[in-house]
C-alpha cells in the first residue's frame, strides 16, 4: 500500500519506540504535522524550537531512549543548533526532523530555506537530506540507530516538503541500517585486558575517574563491583555524577575545577589513574601537562578520537566500558590499597566536616546564602532528579548535592548551554513521570527559556523551579572579580519579578528570602500538585570555591578567604 | 611535514564536505585533495595531503574515522607508499630555447603538449619530489602557469593495516 512520506515518517517513528516527540509547526513540516493525528505518539508543543530541542535531550538523558525533536525549515531548524550542540557535547542520543523547502527549490533561497545538513554538519553525529519518500525509512532507522549507538549523539533527517507529500510503499525490512555497524569498536582483546589488570595489580595509589560514559553504557553495577573489589577509591566529572553512589565509602568526590579539594590532590597524588568513560575536558584536567604527573593511565573510552585527544595515556582499550568492566571483574584482585584510603580520609578531614550538619553557615554580605539553600533541597528532596542550569548554582549544586543514582544530575557540562534547565526537566519529568523534577537555574539562565513555562501548563506537567537569583551573572561576575580586577562589565542585571512572571504563566511562585521561608517554600512546592516557582534571592557576592583558574595545576586551586579552616599548604 | 591520507568514503553527496569540515574546524590545512570512485561504484576514494605540523596526524586520523560515511583511512606515512602526481606547466620559449627545453622534457620524461609561438606547454606523471625538481630545471626559462592533479597515491604493499593507537596529543591545547 502507497503511503505519504509524512504518513510514513510516524510509522518509522511508531517503529521505532518513539512515545513522545517535542516539536514546533511551521510551513515545510505541515504535511508531517497533517499526518500526525493517525499516529499515537504524543507531541509536545514547545514555545521555541530551542526549548524543543533541549526537552528532547533531558528526555533522553533521564531514560536512556532517544530524544526526538521536530522542527520546520529555515529558522526553525536554525533554533534547534543550541540543542543540537548541547547533545553532541555531552553524547546524548537525540534525533531532530527537520521539514525543507521542497526539492526543486532547493538551493534558490525559497521562503524559509536555510541548509540545513549544511548548518549542523560539524554539531551532528550525521546528517540526511532526504528528497524522495523512498529514502525516509532507511534515513529514520540509521540516524536512530547511530544516535544511539557507539558514543550517542544528535543525527538530523532534514525531509523536504515533497518527500513528505509523495507516496511510496514502506519497506521496513529492507531499510535495515548496517553503514552504523562498521564504526563499532571490535571486542577488546584478552590481552589488552590482561595488561591493564597487570598495572591495576602493581598499584599502591590507584583513582578511578568516572564519567558520562558510565552512565551512557549501563555501567554503573560493574563500576560499584569493580571499585569494591579492587578498592579503589572513585571520583566523578560533572557529568560522572550519580554513576557512582555520594554516599559510597569508596566515593572521594566532584573533580576539575570546582571539585573538592581533596579529589583533585588526590588525582595529582595517584600512582594509577582508571579513566572511565570521560574525556579529560579542561574543566577537569587544569594544565594537561601537569596532570596526575606520578600516575600510570589507562583509558577506557568507546570513541577512539578521544584516546590520547589531551592526555596520554599509558593503556588504551577501545570499548563498551561495561563489557570492559565485566569482563576485567573475575580477574580483579584487591589492591593493597588501605594507606591510600587512610591517606584520602587525613586528606577529607584536613578540609573541614563532611557532613552538611555540621558545617556553620557560609559569611554572607547580602540575602541567603546559595549553598544553604541547595542543602535545604538535597535534605527535603533527597531522591529529585535535579536538572540544573550553567554558571555558580550548577556548580555548588554538584559540590553540595549527593547523587547516589545515575541520571538523577541532568546538566549541559560540555557545552555550558544557559537556558537549558527548565525545557530539558520538561523532557525528563515526561520521561520519569513518576520521579520528583527541580529545575535549579539562575536568575541569568531562566530567562533564556522562560517562554516554557507556558508549556508546563499546557501540558499539564508537575516540576519544581528554583530561581537562585543574585541579580548578576554569577559566575561571569566571579571571573571578573578573580581575574579581571572586579571590573563588572554587563553581568549585573535588571531582572523581571519572576513571582508575577511565573503567576502570568499560570504557576503558583513564591519567594524566599530567609533560611525559614526557603525552608516551607520548598515543602510548598513538594506538596503542590501545580508547578511551583521559588525565587531564592542570594547573595550576589558569592563566589564557588575552591576554583582552579583556568589553566593552571589542579593543586593550585583558590579557596573560599573567609574560611576558617583552608586548605593545607600543598601546593 | 606533509601527511598523506587515503580515505575510502561512501560515494554519496555530502561526504567531501564532512571530510573537509573535519580539518577545518581544527585549522589544518589540506594541501591537496582527489577524490574518484574506486572499483566499486558505491566507494569513493580521497588521496589527502595535508600539512599537520604540530597537530597531530593521529587524531585527524581519528577524527576522520568518526565520520559515518568513512570506510578507511590509511597514513601512508607508516608504509612504504607509491605517490603520483600530474603537473601541465606553461613554460616561456621563443624559437632558440626549444631545442635546450625539449632535452629537459625528455630527461624527466614529460609530455610536449601545446607549443605556441612564446611558450611551451608540458604535462608530467611523476612523484611530487620529482615534478619540484623539473620545475627548478625549468624556472630559468620562465614559468608561466602551473596547474597540478593534487597527489594520487596508494601502499606499495597490499595491506592496508591501520597502525595501533599511540599516546600523540594536540600540542599548546588553547585554555580560556
Amino acid at each position: 500500500m502507497e503511503q505519504t512520506g509524512a504518513t510514513i515518517l510516524w510509522q518509522c517513528l511508531e517503529r521505532e519506540g518513539v512515545e513522545v516527540v517535542f516539536g514546533y509547526p511551521g510551513g515545510a513540516i505541515l504535511p508531517a504535522y497533517h499526518a500526525m493525528e493517525k499516529s499515537s505518539v504524543r507531541h509536545v508543543l514547545a514555545r521555541h524550537e530551542q526549548g524543543a530541542a533541549h526537552m528532547a535531550d533531558g528526555y533522553a538523558r533521564a531514560s536512556g531512549r532517544v530524544g526526538v525533536v521536530l522542527a520546520t525549515s529555515g529558522p526553525g531548524a536554525t533554533n534547534l543548533v543550541t540543542g543540537l550542540a548541547t547533545a553532541m557535547m555531552d553524547s546524548v542520543p537525540l534525533v531532530a526532523i527537520t521539514g525543507q523547502v521542497s526539492s526543486t527549490l532547493l538551493g534558490s533561497d525559497a521562503f524559509q530555506e536555510v541548509d540545513v545538513t549544511g548548518v549542523t554538519l560539524p554539531i551532528t553525529k550525521h546528517n540526511y537530506l532526504v528528497q524522495r519518500p523512498e529514502q525516509l525509512a532507511p534515513a529514520i532507522r540509521e540516524a536512530f540507530a547511530l544516535a544511539k549507538s557507539g558514543r550517542p549523539g544528535p543525527v538530523l533527517v532534514d525531509i523536504t516538503k515533497d518527500a513528505q507529500m509523495a507516496s511510496c510503499e514502506l519497506d521496513w525490512e529492507g531499510a535495515v541500517p548496517t553503514r552504523h555497524l562498521r564504526h563499532l569498536p571490535p571486542e577488546v582483546p584478552q590481552t589488552e585486558l590482561d595488561k591493564a589488570l597487570a598495572m591495576i595489580g602493581a598499584s599502591h595509589r590507584p583513582l578511578i575517574l568516572a564519567g558520562h560514559g558510565v552512565t551512557l553504557s549501563g555501567a554503573g553495577p560493574a563500576l560499584r563491583a569493580f571499585a569494591e573489589q579492587a578498592r579503589i577509591p572513585v571520583a566523578a566529572t560533572l557529568l560522572g555524577l550519580g554513576s557512582f553512589p555520594a554516599d559510597h565509602p569508596l566515593f572521594l568526590g566532584f573533580m576539575g575545577m570546582h571539585g573538592s579539594p581533596w579529589t583533585n590532590l588526590a588525582i595529582q597524588e595517584a600512582d594509577l589513574i582508571l579513566a572511565f568513560g570521560m574525556r579529560f575536558d579542561d574543566r577537569v584536567t587544569g594544565d594537561p601537562k601537569t596532570f596526575a604527573p606520578h600516575a600510570t593511565k589507562i583509558h577506557v573510552e568507546i570513541d577512539r578520537a578521544e584516546v590520547g585527544k589531551i592526555i596520554a595515556v599509558d593503556l588504551a582499550l577501545q570499548g563498551d566500558l561495561r563489557n570492559v568492566l565485566e569482563r576485567l571483574l573475575p580477574d580483579l584482585r584487591p589492591l593493597p590499597s588501605e594507606d591510600w584510603l587512610a591517606q584520602l580520609e587525613e586528606l577529607k578531614a584536613h578540609h573541614g566536616p563532611q557532613d552538611d550538619e555540621a558545617w556553620p553557615p557560609l559569611p554572607v554580605s547580602n540575602g541567603l546564602g546559595p549553598i544553604e539553600v541547595l542543602r535545604i533541597m538535597q535534605q527535603e528532596s533527597p531522591d529529585a532528579i535535579w536538572v540544573t542550569d550553567v554558571g555558580q548554582h550548577q556548580m555548588w549544586q554538584a559540590q553540595v548535592m549527593r547523587h547516589t543514582l545515575p541520571r538523577t544530575l541532568i546538566t549541559s557540562g560540555g557545552l555550558g548551554t544557559m537556558g537549558f534547565a527548565l525545557p530539558a526537566a520538561i523532557g525528563a519529568k515526561l520521561a520519569r513521570p513518576d520521579a520528583e523534577v527541580w529545575v535549579v537555574a539562575g536568575d541569568g539562565g531562566i530567562q533564556m527559556n522562560s517562554q516554557e513555562f507556558m508549556t508546563l501548563r499546557q501540558e499539564g506537567i508537575k516540576l519544581n523551579v528554583a530561581v537562585i537569583n543574585n541579580g548578576t551573572l554569577g559566575m561571569v561576575r566571579q571571573w571578573q572579580t578573580l581575574f579581571y580586577d572586579d571590573n563588572r562589565a554587563a553581568s549585573d542585571m535588571l531582572n523581571p519579578d519572576f513571582v508575577l512572571l511565573a503567576q502570568a504563566y499560570g504557576l503558583k511562585a513564591t519567594r524566599a528570602t530567609t533560611l525559614e521561608a526557603a525552608l516551607e517554600a520548598v515543602r510548598a512546592a513538594r506538596s503542590s500538585p501545580e508547578p511551583m516557582l521559588i525565587e531564592f534571592v542570594v547573595d550576589p557576592e558569592a563566589c564557588v570555591y575552591p576554583i582552579i583558574p583556568s589553566g593552571a595545576r589542579l593543586q593550585d586551586m583558590m579557596h573560599e578567604p573567609n574560611l576558617l579552616n583552608p586548605a593545607p599548604g600543598r601546593a | 611535514m606533509f601527511r598523506i591520507l587515503i580515505v575510502t568514503t561512501d560515494n554519496e553527496p555530502g561526504v567531501l564536505d564532512r571530510v573537509a569540515s573535519t580539518f577545518r574546524r581544527r585549522g589544518f590545512n589540506i594541501h591537496s585533495l582527489t577524490v574518484s570512485p574506486t572499483l566499486d561504484p558505491a566507494v569513493s576514494r580521497m588521496t589527502l595531503v595535508t600539512d599537520l605540523n604540530a597537530k597531530s596526524p593521529r587524531s585527524a586520523k581519528a577524527f576522520l574515522e568518526r565520520l559515518l560515511n568513512v570506510h578507511s583511512v590509511v597514513d601512508l606515512a607508516e608504509t612504504d607508499s607509491l605517490v603520483r602526481d600530474v603537473a601541465l606547466v606553461r613554460v616561456a620559449a621563443g624559437t632558440e630555447q626549444r631545442p635546450g627545453l625539449f632535452q629537459l622534457a625528455q630527461i624527466f620524461h614529460a609530455e610536449i603538449l601545446d607549443v605556441s609561438p612564446d611558450s611551451v606547454v608540458l604535462s608530467v606523471c611523476a612523484s611530487p619530489e620529482r615534478i619540484e625538481a623539473m620545475l627548478e630545471s625549468l624556472r630559468p626559462y620562465g614559468l608561466l602557469e602551473l596547474g597540478r592533479s593534487g597527489a594520487v597515491a596508494m601502499p606499495r604493499s597490499s595491506s592496508l593495516a591501520s597502525a595501533p593507537v599511540t599516546g600523540e596529543t594536540i600540542e599548546d591545547a588553547v585554555s580560556f
